[in-house]
């Protein structure tokens, strides 16, 4: 973890070059440019919200647009994160072949590139909160934890996705599925109120209620959006009960996913 | 003090694809079997390779397509690992392989300038204050703020050499690229080469197919041939060898 932490500052220069690079790139000739950064979550609010319309879904009394738009920001932010951080050692193959640095550059700049469109959702998340007149409070300092937690988690998925992707290309195919799955998995489309009311309360799984809940708590995305969401909309302290399964799991998972990366890193030049 | 140590250098490569889920499923099967499974081919790059080179030598590295040069330079500029042996490099190494390899063609001649600096991991400050100097020496004033993807290739070639060159290193290994670009900028190269070499005595890997050039830049010479050394010493002497060897082949 500290090693990574070294080499992100120690790259920094080279980081921010190839962030730069890429985003420069991405939206060049793009007549609205940047914008389509945050096109994305909007698009996706926009839908969930029509479709709310036909479906119920218990929000207890905040806005859904908002609050639906408050999970859509981190969750973008790690698909986005994860999608480019795999395909992010196979899309520079020519730079692997001919020049040296430690490799985890590319997953690190890819993340750093979708930082920079998160900050952007960030200001569109104000407008909204100013439209539907919620007021931030001083718990939105957990914010800057929470970013750097979905970061992690992003980053354990994108070096073991990244170093196998260059052997199995399979890899990169499989990612969109992956992350299609797990959003309906992540209270991004319904909130989590609603997962704890029919496992925790109403036990609606007879008795395997409990572990299921549990289980579902292992994802570290239930706790970063629940998270998000408690924090900036609801104004209140996080549910930590929900954060520590996923944060122990990743934590774990970290380390051994960086110790791949480097292992198989020896042999990218050979074989990409 | 030697700067550069190759102890009994040795790289393997595998022939073919990679295994794919048909060729696992049958060998899984042949093994049930108890029968010879399929492997694939293996190929000797370098085969025991030793040599030591002191600081501020400067070596031209010679043989036939496929003897090992690049594998080697590739070893020496840390991108790829030995199979067995070991490579011991006490400086920075800078790192001529293709110096087009950065160059992004979406992006102008000076934001590649930034660019490729960053890769070959020169400080921004560095790239500022010699900014001026890089684009005299490419001879791009004109077209320096137009997208890369517009240049001609002799242009884009002559940004890359000249970022690439720009670049403080102990070490410079350079693959093949001296041969790039038209006359004048390739006597513009060389005469670069011999200020690197002569006034601030650079340590220099030099790979080339242009016989002539070894001899006049470099006093030591490697002959490799199917990945062996078979010829360490003396330029005149090697390049000499060089030329019968080449000369048998081709009688017959």
């Amino acid at each position: 973890m500290l090693r990574i932490a070294k080499n992100l500052y120690t790259y920094r220069e080279l980081i921010a070059a190839l962030t730069w690079k890429n985003i420069v790139i991405r939206y060049k000739q793009a007549y609205l440019g940047i914008l389509w950064a945050v096109l994305k979550p909007i698009m996706l609010m926009l839908v969930f919200t029509l479709v709310k319309g036909f479906v119920g879904i218990e929000t207890g009394g905040l806005p859904y647009p908002l609050i639906t738009f408050a999970a859509l920001i981190p969750w973008v932010f790690f698909q986005e994160s994860v999608s480019e951080g795999v395909n992010s050692v196979t899309s520079n193959a020519n730079l692997i072949k001919k020049i040296y640095f430690p490799r985890e550059v590319f997953p690190l700049t890819a993340m750093v590139t979708k930082l920079v469109e998160l900050v952007i959702s960030f200001a569109i998340l104000a407008a909204m909160m100013i439209y539907y007149h919620v007021m931030p409070t001083l718990h939105a300092v957990w914010i800057p934890a929470f970013v750097l937690y979905t970061m992690i988690v992003a980053l354990t998925i994108s070096f073991f996705g990244a170093a196998m992707n260059v052997y199995y290309r399979d890899i990169a195919q499989a990612i969109p599925i992956a992350l299609s799955l797990l959003m309906y998995g992540s209270p991004v489309i319904y909130p989590l109120s609603l997962v704890q009311k029919k496992l925790v309360i109403e036990q609606a799984a007879g008795e395997w209620s409990n572990d299921l809940y549990f289980l579902y708590t292992l994802n570290p995305l239930v706790g970063i959006i629940d998270g998000f969401q408690s924090v900036l909309i609801r104004a209140t302290e996080p549910d930590l009960n929900v954060i520590y399964p996923g944060l122990i799991l990743i934590l774990v998972i970290l380390p051994f996913s960086y110790w791949f990366f480097k292992r198989a890193e020896s042999w990218f030049a050979d074989v990409i | 003090m030697a700067i550069i140590e190759v102890n009994h250098l040795t790289k393997e490569y595998q022939l073919g694809h990679l295994t794919s889920l048909k060729e696992t499923a049958l060998n899984t099967m042949r093994r049930l079997a108890l029968q010879p499974v399929h492997e694939r081919e293996r190929f000797k790059a370098l085969d025991d390779v030793n040599f030591h080179i002191n600081e501020g030598e400067v070596v031209g590295i010679i043989g036939h397509n496929g003897a090992g040069k690049s594998t080697l330079l590739k070893h020496l500029a840390n991108i790829s690992k030995p199979t067995k042996g070991e490579v011991i490099v006490k400086g920075s190494v800078a790192p001529l392989i293709e110096v087009g390899a950065g160059v992004n063609p979406e992006l102008t001649g000076r934001e590649n300038i930034y660019l490729n600096g960053a890769i070959l991991g020169i400080p921004k400050k560095i790239i500022q204050q010699k900014l001026d100097e890089i684009i005299d020496f490419s001879e791009l004033e004109q077209f320096i703020d137009t997208p890369v993807k517009r240049y001609s290739s002799g242009m884009t070639v002559k940004l890359g050499f000249s970022i690439a060159t720009s670049m403080e290193a102990d070490i410079l290994i350079i693959d093949e690229v001296l041969a790039v670009g038209d006359l004048a900028f390739q006597r513009k190269c060389f005469d670069r080469m011999e200020d690197l070499i002569r006034r601030q005595g650079k340590t220099v890997l030099l790979v080339s197919h242009n016989i002539r050039q070894i001899e006049r830049l470099c006093n030591r010479v490697i002959l490799l041939s199917k990945g062996s050394v078979i010829g360490d010493g003396d330029a005149n002497s090697l390049c000499a060898k060089f030329y019968q060897a080449n000369d048998k082949k081709n009688k017959h």
